[in-house]
């Protein structure tokens, strides 16, 4: 254990070489975190920036043998798997991590939903939430095409066929994603280069802001909830208990990685055709099982380009949520937008369901 | 005191699953587990003790945690 003599002796030696001023050490020291019986929500925002820190590490890791070129990527990750020092466990803890990730991040956001987190003034802190959604969706979508497998292959062929019904932006961004008109090398490192670069940069600025706001603003405080005993300081005693939840989800990582550990399946052949029953991760089940039901022409326009407008205009009313609910906003009870929360929760549930199921 | 030992136990279990790593989880003639793309895991014997020892490591950790933050909620109360 380190002596408090050494320690004190070497945050004044730190101190001479950082003369950071106390404000702000005070500013950091100012947050506190309510207590009521809706607490434990509030795990889900640090347990997604948990899972964030650990795709981060993983993925340092995995892009020191991965190469990406549509000749060597499945060789290289199958090289991680087998000959590579606990390499099938990092590239589990990747795949397994990146699911963990949005199912925690979609917990904290319909959390912060319910809870009308996002009425005024957290307004910029729910827009930040949300870009943030599209961006770990971002980072699912580049990530599965990187094995250079069969399903990596035609899911990817498929999903980007989705966006170019577009209007004006669709063939175009397709195009820029794609970089020609199949999926091959030029598509692979383009993924590659959005997913290790473009994205990550990007989501770190966005975390910085949404962290930010949060440091500024503090946790929200549920409409109708009293608070009954006094808020706890974030530092250092939230932090402890973030730290135990990150604990658990750790365990709760690990047990997934180690005992359904992520497979590879046969390096893509795009002249084969596409397998029977393919199906894209978790997270986009929804779109993909809406494209199902819907009919191929919805009032006069295609299926598609339907599913695709509604989508997008739902994106757009879910960021301007903050905005739209002005009772949140006076501080009043909104059921409607509650009602419409969970109508969407139960969508997401039941197709997802759906899609599995069929 | 109780730290100290919690922090003991915790960085044998790592030492040991360091170890574990340098010799078992890389050996092939244990692996029992092929893909149709012939990669391979080792066997669930060697994944369930190094899950076992991790949550030995992790639960440690959890302990050490909860004991400071009861600490921090003593000092704030």
């Amino acid at each position: 254990m380190p002596n408090p003599r050494s320690a004190i002796r070497f945050g004044s030696w730190l101190r001479e070489r950082l003369p950071v001023s106390d404000d702000v050490f005070a500013f950091f020291a100012k947050k506190s975190v309510p207590r009521h019986r809706h607490s434990v929500w509030y795990y889900f925002g640090g347990l997604t920036l948990f899972f964030l820190m650990v795709q981060v590490v993983t993925g340092v890791l995995l892009a020191l043998y991965y190469k990406p070129s549509p000749e060597h990527a499945h060789q290289s990750v199958s090289t991680i798997i087998n000959d590579v020092p606990y390499g099938w466990l990092i590239r589990s803890l990747h795949s397994w991590g990146a699911n963990l990730m949005i199912a925690t991040l979609f917990i904290h956001m319909f959390s912060a939903f319910l809870l009308k987190a996002y009425r005024k003034p957290r307004e910029l802190m729910w827009l930040s939430g949300v870009l943030l959604l599209f961006l770990v969706l971002g980072f699912g979508f580049t990530g599965y095409l990187l094995p250079w497998d069969t399903m990596a292959y035609f899911a990817t062929l498929i999903g980007t066929e989705v966006p170019k019904t577009l209007p004006i932006i669709g063939d175009w961004g397709v195009g820029l994603l794609k970089g020609g008109d199949d999926i091959g090398a030029e598509t692979l490192t383009r993924m590659y280069t959005i997913h290790i670069v473009i994205l990550p940069l990007t989501s770190l600025i966005i975390v910085s802001f949404h962290l930010l706001t949060n440091q500024l603003l503090g946790s929200s405080m549920p409409l109708g909830v009293e608070e009954k005993r006094p808020a706890i300081r974030f530092f250092p005693n939230f932090l402890y208990r973030d730290l135990i939840a990150w604990t658990m989800g750790f365990i709760s990582l690990l047990a997934l990685a180690t005992l359904i550990p992520w497979g590879l399946g046969e390096r893509a052949d795009p002249f084969a055709s596409a397998p029977l029953g393919i199906k894209p991760e978790w997270y986009f089940l929804p779109l993909y099982q809406t494209l199902r039901i819907v009919p191929s022409t919805v009032f006069s326009v295609s299926g598609e380009f339907f599913v695709n407008g509604i989508v997008g205009l739902v994106a757009v009313l879910w960021a301007g949520i903050p905005f739209l609910d002005r009772k949140a906003s006076r501080g009043e009870k909104s059921r409607l937008f509650t009602v419409l929360g969970i109508l969407l929760i139960a969508y997401l549930a039941i197709t997802i369901i759906l899609a599995y199921a069929t | 005191m109780r730290h100290s030992i919690l922090l003991a136990v915790v960085l044998a279990a790592l030492t040991a699953t360091l170890c574990m790593g340098q010799t078992d989880f890389t050996r092939k003639d244990s692996v029992h587990f092929v893909s149709e793309s012939q990669i391979q895991f080792p066997d669930i014997t060697e994944r369930m003790f190094l899950l076992a020892t991790m949550i030995v490591c992790m639960g440690g950790l959890a302990l050490i945690l909860n004991a400071k933050r009861r600490a921090a909620d003593m000092r704030t109360d």
